[in-house]
């Protein structure tokens, strides 16, 4: 069983600038869509409390960019666990590249993710990591240690 | 070990097993004749992960094992005496040696040591024998493997032939030979299950079990744990506890204690076999003798309980030995769990900054931001509640504030408390830091949630002012104090004012709080004692009893939270017990509007870090206290002087003389006046008063005293000349002289004097110049006076100001 979680990515024209390499904000959307696959495909019930007021806040978000990217690069977005601790969890992010001679890693990231939620008069409050999610990281994503 | 209930979990977490890691393990335990035996096997096998055990009873119910701590029972005697006979085998030498050894000398009871070896030859064993004999113990070694029927059963029928039956047995015989499991033999796997199993069953055929009282055996935590090189001596372990366990079931009548030792320092296998400091290496922490046999005296003192009783140290995370769940409440310093055994240790990491904790912010001393001493109270809380798995807050016992915790601007610091419940329901706790490399307490304390002591607060005779809760009671504001005396900002700026303020005790009101968090939004909010700036306010309002010193909480004796979290708006009460030197004690009580009393400090220690600027102009509100403090090293010393200097309201002078005493005293009374001026006034009080603009000076002690205070004002020399006299201005000149002040405050020093002295009737009596003392002070005696004065500034008033007061001696 791998310890991450993989989104698999082809780089289109619309995520290009000027010079024609990929605009650095694009990474962090990439991790956003991460993310949000790993909750559908497993911890669905999570999705589901995110309608009823379950907030997951980012906190903290950052990428290191080794490599630049092109038009049609393929791009496997691997997360995994940092840390976890009460409402928090910190995911760490690989950028690899992969191509017909092997992968190369382009890009780190990281995010940190709180768990809060919305009241009825609008006001969030910390509340811990819904069971879901922790069960869902415990069985899919390894802590990095 | 316990059984608790289950049901098939969803999907266990893929728990690194230590020694089969991505093997997954299930054992079932399950009657044949279950009607759904098979299914129930094979939904376990398909939900397991990682290792799972599980057993079901008849009716199907499914039960996990869990480690639970042994709920102590009352105490009893030992059930062994003068008259038993206590067969230890392998017993003579390591650890069942130095339990028969502590048992004998406790109880009194003869031991028959079994062994293998000959003390003829073996002088370790000689050695203990002869030790045990010089100890008074009376004892005898008879010779037999343990694992050879007929050997066991010639040596004690032999043996209790003379000396009669045996009575009572510690099975301590075990052999220990680490193999790596794929180059164990059958030979070698019996015989160290020989040792263990055979042994005790061959021991136990020799005897009469009518007469056998008690059964001890010595297993080991290897056997729930096991351990590499080690299968053959977890198997027989696990199969002695089965035996154990078993003889339990049939004879009722005999206590048995089947103990499942983790690692001894000291004595023991693992000692004789080196491995120790390795374990040790891995976060086991080995049992010393002593401890090891406290532990054996404790479980027997029970009268009856579990059979099978693990005693360890910290072991580490082991799928197999899976504590009780207790999941941790969602509070602020609880964020990181390091070290958690259930009911027994907690260790757990915060991490502060000035962004998660914005308090910091509102607390720096000296420029620095340092965690104040009340949210330490309050992590210690949180850590000993989750541990004590209370919902109501301890007492605090023995606070002692050993280091200052400082976080730097735009630094993180993590915080680590370590709690530990030796004892059910006292939990000691060690507060250390990163930045002494958690290499130190910084706050160390114990929690107590048993009902042995007082659990309510102390209720104590409520000073008058405290008896009136009209809101609005006269109070003198504080809020001044703040950014001067008191370095306190923000949340924990909330004194309002004082009731009553004096060198020795005070009357405070302390603030609703405001609507600033207290930590970060990510973090929980909610403080398991109530609100921390009241709790500040109550320690740093009694900053203005001692107002020429800067004071540092460095203790607490005991503190006893109400039991509702405090709640402000509040009233406070301070009174000081001792000072020694630079140490303050105080007791405080924190009481509501509606009179009760919410939270009680006994033995509060202040510690004295800095000295005031002589040079820094006063708060009027401090200057009574600062009088009362030295008034008693300069003046005739008891009874002490009570004094305030106040600004009048409205009104005349006996109104404004009238307010200043009863502000002095907390109480409401009457002022009259003699037809010289002299105001008098019930319960057997001297009072005096002075006035120099809207600020009023008075004084109440008791015998002859008197006070003046005068502005500092430029005369011509002449002017003073005929207020002082000659000989006054002669006096001018040598204080002038020897203080090195202007011409015009010693003049106005003279002046009051003299002032103090008419007031007394000794108008005449002419004044000499004291030893010089303290800086701002000077002394003169008259007659039968001794005159205090003091120059100082004030914030209300541009002059310097002469203070005076007078006492008969």
């Amino acid at each position: 069983m791998s310890d991450y979680y993989e989104y698999r990515h082809v780089v289109g024209f619309e995520e290009t600038n000027l010079v024609g390499n990929v605009y650095f904000t694009h990474h962090l959307k990439w991790q956003g869509r991460c993310r949000e696959l790993f909750l559908r495909d497993h911890a669905p019930t999570v999705l589901a409390a995110l309608a009823e007021g379950l907030c997951l806040v980012t906190a903290r978000c950052s990428c290191d960019y080794l490599q630049e990217l092109a038009p049609f690069d393929e791009i496997a977005v691997r997360m995994r666990l940092g840390s976890q601790a009460q409402n928090r969890l910190v995911l760490l992010f690989e950028y690899w590249r992969c191509g017909p001679s092997g992968e190369e890693l382009v890009a780190r990231g990281e995010q940190q993710v709180v768990s809060m939620e919305r009241r009825a008069d609008h006001s969030v409050t910390p509340v811990p990591l819904p069971e879901g999610l922790t069960t869902a990281l415990a069985r899919f994503l390894r802590a990095a240690s | 070990m316990s059984w608790c209930r289950r049901d098939v979990p969803a999907h266990l977490s893929p728990e690194r097993c230590l020694w089969n890691i991505g093997i997954v393990t299930c054992v079932v335990d399950v009657c044949w004749d279950h009607p759904e035996a098979a299914l129930l096997v094979v939904r376990e096998a398909l939900a397991a992960e990682g290792f799972c055990e599980a057993k079901y009873d008849a009716e199907g119910r499914r039960f996990e094992p869990r480690l639970c701590r042994l709920r102590p029972q009352p105490e009893a005697e030992i059930a062994l005496g003068p008259n038993d006979l206590l067969l230890v085998s392998g017993g003579g030498k390591g650890i069942a040696a130095e339990c028969a050894l502590a048992l004998a000398q406790r109880t009194g009871t003869r031991l028959l040591l079994l062994g293998r070896s000959d003390p003829q030859t073996d002088t370790e064993l000689a050695r203990n024998l002869a030790r045990l004999a010089e100890s008074g113990v009376r004892v005898r070694y008879a010779r037999a493997d343990v694992t050879d029927a007929a050997q066991v059963a010639s040596a004690l029928r032999e043996v209790q032939a003379e000396i009669g039956p045996v009575t009572a047995i510690l099975h301590g015989a075990g052999r220990n030979v680490p193999c790596p499991i794929r180059d164990l033999t059958a030979d070698a796997f019996h015989l160290t299950l020989a040792t263990k199993v055979t042994g005790l069953q061959n021991i136990l055929a020799a005897i009469n079990p009518a007469a056998l009282r008690m059964l001890i055996s010595f297993g080991s935590l290897i056997a729930r744990t096991g351990l590499p090189g080690e299968a053959d001596y977890a198997v027989a372990n696990a199969e002695m506890t089965e035996l154990v366990e078993g003889w339990q079931a049939e004879h009722t009548g005999c206590r048995c204690l089947n103990l499942e030792w983790s690692v001894w320092a000291g004595a023991g296998m693992a000692e004789r076999m080196g491995r120790v400091e390795a374990l040790t290496r891995q976060g086991i922490m080995p049992i010393s003798i002593d401890d090891g046999i406290a532990r054996l005296m404790q479980l027997l003192e029970q009268p009856a309980g579990a059979v099978s009783c693990i005693v360890t140290g910290r072991f580490g995370s082991i799928p197999t030995l899976k504590c009780a769940e207790a999941a941790l409440p969602f509070q602020r310093f609880l964020e990181q769990p390091r070290v958690y055994y259930p009911d027994v240790e907690l260790v757990v990491d915060s991490v502060l900054s000035a962004d998660s904790d914005p308090y910091l912010n509102d607390h720096i001393f000296a420029g620095e931001r340092l965690m104040p001493g009340v949210m330490a109270l309050e992590a210690a809380a949180q850590v000993a509640m989750a541990l004590a798995r209370s919902a109501t807050p301890p007492r605090f016992e023995n606070v002692r504030f050993l280091r200052p915790t400082v976080v730097p601007a735009g630094q993180t610091v993590t915080l680590r408390v370590a709690a530990l419940q030796r004892l059910p329901g006292r939990v000691e706790i060690a507060i250390r830091s990163e930045a002494t490399s958690f290499q130190a307490d910084h706050v160390r304390l114990t929690c107590r949630f048993d009902t042995t002591v007082e659990a309510q607060p102390q209720e104590s005779p409520k000073p008058p002012c405290l008896c009136d809760l009209r809101e609005e009671f006269p109070i003198r504001s504080g809020s001044a104090l703040y950014g001067t005396l008191l370095f306190q900002t923000g949340r924990f700026q909330r004194l309002r004012g004082y009731r009553l303020l004096r060198a020795k005790a005070c009357v405070a009101e302390i603030d609703a709080p405001g609507t600033l968090p207290w930590f970060g939004p990510y973090l929980p909010d909610a403080l398991a004692l109530g609100d921390a700036g009241a709790r500040d306010s109550a320690i740093h309002l009694i900053q203005a009893c001692i107002p020429h010193a800067t004071l540092l909480p460095v203790g607490i004796g005991r503190l006893i939270p109400g039991p509702t979290p405090l709640a402000a708006p509040c009233l406070a009460t301070a009174r000081e017990i001792s000072q020694e030197g630079d140490l303050f004690t105080y007791d405080l009580a924190l009481y509501d509007y509606e009179g009760s009393l919410c939270e009680s400090w006994e033995g509060l220690q202040l510690r004295r870090v800095a000295d005031r600027d002589p040079a820094a102009t006063w708060s009027e509100l401090l200057i009574g206290p600062y009088l009362e403090r030295m008034l008693a090293a300069h003046l005739p010393p008891s009874p002490e002087i009570g004094a305030i200097l106040t600004s009048a309201g409205p009104g005349s002078a006996v109104d404004a003389t009238e307010m200043a005493l009863q502000q002095l005293l907390g109480r409401p009374l009457q002022v009259r006046r003699r037809p010289d001026g002299k105001p008098e006034t019930e319960g057997g009080f001297t009072v005096s008063s002075a006035h120099c603009g809207s600020l009023t000076l008075a004084i109440a002690g008791t015998g002859t005293v008197s006070c003046d205070a005068e502005a500092v004002v430029s005369r011509p020399t002449d002017i003073w000349q005929d207020l002082l006299g000659n000989a006054g201005m002669a006096l001018v000149e040598r204080i002038a002289r020897e203080t090195g002040e202007d011409s015009h405050s010693a003049a106005t020093r003279v002046w009051a004097a003299k002032e103090c002295a008419k007031k007394v009737g000794r108008r005449h009596s002419p004044l000499l110049l004291e030893p010089a003392t303290t800086a701002d002070w000077v002394i003169f005696s008259g007659s039968d006076l001794t005159i205090a004065t003091y120059a100082c500034h004030i914030f209300t008033r541009p002059e310097r100001l002469v203070l005076a007061v007078a006492k008969e001696c």
